[in-house]
């Protein structure tokens, strides 16, 4: 909105009738304004310089950034302290806290304990600095230490982020147990002994570089029934899932371990699915999946980045064969062989014996087939590998009994060459 | 024929307090207007308001916009009130839209004023203690410096920053993620 002209009388004296204006009233102003607005401001003149340290917050959100503007300021401290004790006792919308270091997380559980009384419906919270993984500079996240008895004040909590923390055993019993509306969950670079998320809410699962320092914690098992996203990535501890998820809809495994333990056959109602760094034996079953590679009825839209394709595109053709929905497929920096590249001409011609009785695939719906690789200029001999690759990649798509549009649109754009095929 | 009671009610509805600007200029009103402001009201209770009230912080030209709004939402409040116990549920909240339909477009075309006349207009609902019209005023006030920077806060509406520079990286610095 505009703000109201001047009068003539203003504009000739330059008067400052807002900062006039008497501390209650600006409040009001200020109070209107999102909490980061509020506080920028503090920059203004003196007149501003802390008047925002008294604004009242609104009730349903709760935000505090102890990293920067509170660090070590009593009246910071005492900002952050009005704030979750003044705001009442109504239902939370949000409670969301950053700090710095474990000293900072230390300073805070006061703030959290009363966040959590107040039953909020979402819940972040970061510690920046907390160290590497074993660090003992981690601080502990549970909800125990909060609200003992469990799950009266967790009960409306529906998205829960933790940044940097450690989460012990007992945090499992309290997703289990004490929060039964939770669908939203998001586990980033915590230093974690989770053995087990079992949650017959969870709807979308984010797990980012979760370790488990110092010991060996075998596979998370996953019990999520209506599981519906799924996105693990960076992260060394393998996932299992225990029974079905009929509800899941798009899953990113961003670790080829992931799959190791057999995840890939538990998400076989996928319709969207990216995969990262698989080797062949892993998007084949890994041996462990007595079936192989399970089939994919709904699957659309498929994406392998940095994955192994097999020998003679072995998993591909897997893949297509079992994916009667497909309708795009996107091969990002695959690798063409089992092993390395070194051992490409000597598998290739171990190989050629007995080649393979050409398949039909019932990709129907197939759109388009992208395919992206380095343009290695330098190496002639690396070029011709890939063109090999691109070549096997043909021999495996001639067999779709789809005709092609496009055979091939070539583009190459930061030392990337991108080939897609269209089909009608 | 009416009762005693209903007699007592017209009249109490009739009773009128003399409001007096600063300038010295007298201004009659009903107490159903007068009463929204909370300072005006108190002084009603407390029996103080025989020979008007004065209003020594307030101007005639101000105080004459503050009654124009009191009146129209005095109206509407008895508009509401009455309409409750006289309209089907569903006629009701027809008539309850229309109200707030024709008060938002009053509202609207009320903070239709120059800078000067807003300021002298938060004043003095914050003086009387009318919860409505600071509210309009203060949002119309937030709504402007939006998404504004500091500097561009400063140059709207003439604030001087009287901090040095140190000050100045200082506060950013504290606060630098409101600015992120």
């Amino acid at each position: 909105m505009e703000p109201p002209p001047p009068t003539s009388r203003e504009r000739a004296a330059a008067v400052d009738r807002l900062s006039d204006l008497p501390d209650g009233v600006l409040l009001d102003v200020l109070s209107r304004h999102t909490f980061r607005q509020a506080v920028s401001t503090g920059a203004l003149s003196r007149r501003w310089r802390s008047l925002w340290h008294a604004v009242p917050y609104p009730t349903s959100r709760i935000d505090i950034d102890h990293t920067s503007a509170f660090r070590g300021q009593d009246d910071h401290i005492d900002s952050a302290d009005r704030v979750t004790t003044s705001a009442g006792e109504d239902p939370l919308g949000a409670f969301r806290l950053r700090v710095f270091d474990r000293d900072g997380f230390n300073a805070a559980h006061r703030w959290i304990r009363r966040a959590l009384t107040r039953r909020p419906m979402a819940v972040a919270i970061r510690c920046d600095a907390a160290g590497p993984p074993s660090s003992t500079q981690r601080p502990e996240f549970s909800f125990d230490q909060y609200c003992r008895g469990g799950g009266t004040f967790t009960g409306r909590l529906r998205a829960l982020q933790l940044y940097r923390v450690k989460l012990e055993k007992g945090f499992a019993g309290a997703i289990a147990n004490d929060l039964p509306v939770l669908e939203d969950l998001r586990l980033h670079v915590c230093d974690s002994r989770l053995t087990r998320i079992a949650s017959a809410s969870l709807q979308n699962l984010d797990i980012l570089s979760c370790t488990a320092s110092g010991c060996y914690v075998g596979p998370i098992a996953l019990a999520a029934p209506r599981l519906a996203t799924l996105r693990i990535h960076c992260n060394p501890t393998p996932v299992a899932a225990e029974g079905e998820m009929p509800s899941l809809v798009a899953a990113t495994l961003d670790h080829w371990q992931a799959g190791a333990v057999g995840l890939l056959g538990s998400l076989s109602h996928a319709t969207d699915l990216s995969l990262h760094g698989f080797p062949t034996s892993a998007l084949l079953g890994g041996g462990e999946e007595p079936k192989g590679f399970p089939v994919f009825r709904n699957l659309r839209n498929l994406d392998l980045y940095n994955c192994e394709i097999g020998v003679e595109c072995q998993a591909l053709r897997r893949i297509l064969r079992n994916s009667p929905s497909l309708e795009t497929l996107a091969l990002r920096l695959c690798r063409f062989l089992g092993g390395s590249r070194s051992n490409k001409r000597k598998a290739r011609s171990s190989s050629s014996g007995g080649r393979r009785v050409p398949a039909s695939y019932a990709c129907n719906n197939l759109k388009w087939v992208e395919y992206v690789d380095y343009l290695e200029d330098e190496l002639d001999d690396e070029l011709e590998e890939i063109d090999e690759g691109v070549f096997e990649l043909y021999e495996a798509l001639k067999e779709i009994p789809k005709k092609v549009v496009h055979p091939i649109e070539s583009s190459v754009q930061y030392e990337r060459r991108t080939i897609r095929i269209s089909y009608e | 024929m009416a009762s005693a009671g209903s007699g007592d009610e017209k009249a109490a509805a009739a009773a009128m307090i003399t409001l007096i600007s600063s300038d010295n200029e007298k201004f009659e009103v009903t107490e159903a207007t007068a009463t929204l402001s909370q300072t005006i009201r108190h002084m009603i209770e407390d029996g103080c308001t025989d020979g008007g009230v004065p209003l020594p912080n307030v101007t005639s030209k101000i105080l004459a916009r503050v009654i124009e709004y009191c009146k129209k939402h005095a109206t509407a409040a008895a508009g509401e009130e009455g309409s409750s116990s006289s309209f089907s549920d569903a006629a009701f909240l027809e008539v309850d839209r229309a109200f707030l339909e024709e008060l938002e477009e009053f509202d609207d075309a009320f903070l239709e004023v120059d800078r000067a006349t807003l300021f002298d207009l938060i004043l003095a609902a914050n003086y009387l203690d009318i919860k409505g019209l600071l509210n309009l005023t203060c949002q119309k006030v937030a709504d402007s410096v939006k998404g504004k920077t500091p500097e561009q806060i400063r140059e709207m509406y003439n604030i001087v920053n009287d901090l040095t520079p140190e000050e100045e990286a200082e506060i950013r610095r504290e606060t630098q993620w409101a600015f992120e």
